[in-house]
């Protein structure tokens, strides 16, 4: 089964790294952020899915490799240009609860592991890693946003 | 930048881009579609498959065995009208048994299409297909990040 959702046409494609007509958003979640990449003036470039970061995966003590959502190099408000490696995930899916299942628990290991990886390459680079929750793409009531349901 | 109306973006401020930078990528609603190229599931069907002499081979087995095993079931059905009473049900039994091995047999069958359609789709990546669609090394995507070098033709 094929986890591609949707194709994703930039209107600014001179932003995008890497091939325009082959950008593909899992979840409405990562169409929002696309949508904002695209349209910001501040943002330079971005792209997605385009970097391969090395990890090992606490579960099977294995090397695997992880495809950070984004990329994007921006001006921030002091007018200096940073790089960051974006991810994009639902609040629930970034932090132990006690009401987390053992499915959750072991999402949230290899999420953090794949994290920490991602941050040593960013750190490595010049850049940051930042993990972007629904809490951070809407501004209020993120629950009215399809609760990041991935499109079927 | 698409749009003229600037807005304040949520993203502006996780990110501490100066608010209003940001150009409003709608249209009229909310969801605009216009991003959006081919709707969800709408990709392009992998070419149909096209059976070879082996799977004809293995089909061939497969009928052999659900024509066998149904034409013994009507026998026994059959029977079943004619041996005594006391015989009828050890008949029936019997005629069941056929009957599920011709079940078995187009099940079967149904698996191996269902195989066949699986090894169609191309599935790279363990199930996940990626956007990696550029021509270069990661170095060299990450000089086109910082501006340091144009991207590659």
């Amino acid at each position: 089964m094929s986890s591609v959702k949707a194709k994703f046409i930039p209107k600014n494609p001179q932003k995008y790294i890497g091939n325009v007509s082959k950008i593909f958003a899992r979840s409405s979640w990562e169409i929002s952020v696309m949508k904002f990449f695209d349209s910001s003036n501040a943002v330079l470039r971005w792209g997605s899915e385009v970097i391969k970061i090395a990890y090992v995966k606490p579960t099977d003590g294995r090397v695997h490799h992880y495809f950070p959502d984004f990329i994007c190099a921006f001006k921030d408000k002091d007018g200096n240009v940073k790089q960051e490696i974006i991810e994009v995930k639902p609040l629930k899916e970034t932090y132990l609860t006690e009401k987390s299942t053992t499915y959750d628990k072991i999402a949230i290991a290899i999420n953090h592991a794949k994290w920490e990886a991602a941050k040593a390459f960013a750190e490595a680079h010049g850049m940051t890693f930042r993990v972007i929750t629904e809490a951070s793409i809407y501004k209020s009531n993120p629950q009215s946003r399809n609760k990041g349901k991935k499109r079927k | 930048m698409s749009g003229t109306k600037p807005i304040d973006h949520p993203l502006e401020q996780a990110f501490g881009i100066e608010s209003g930078s940001t150009f409003n990528p709608m249209t009229s609603s909310e969801e605009d579609d216009s991003y959006l190229a081919v709707t969800p599931n709408a990709l392009p069907a992998p070419a149909p498959y096209k059976n070879d002499e082996e799977d004809l081979k293995i089909d061939g087995k497969i009928n052999t065995v659900y024509d066998a095993a149904l034409e013994a079931f009507h026998t026994q059905t059959d029977m079943v009208e004619i041996v005594e009473p006391r015989y009828a049900a050890r008949n029936a039994e019997v005629a069941a048994n056929y009957l599920k091995i011709a079940l078995d047999a187009a099940a079967t069958q149904a698996k191996v299409k269902e195989g066949k359609r699986k090894s169609q789709q191309f599935v790279p990546f363990g199930g996940t297909t990626n956007n990696l669609n550029v021509i270069a090394d990661r170095n060299e995507l990450l000089k086109i990040m910082s501006g340091k070098s144009e991207e590659p033709k």
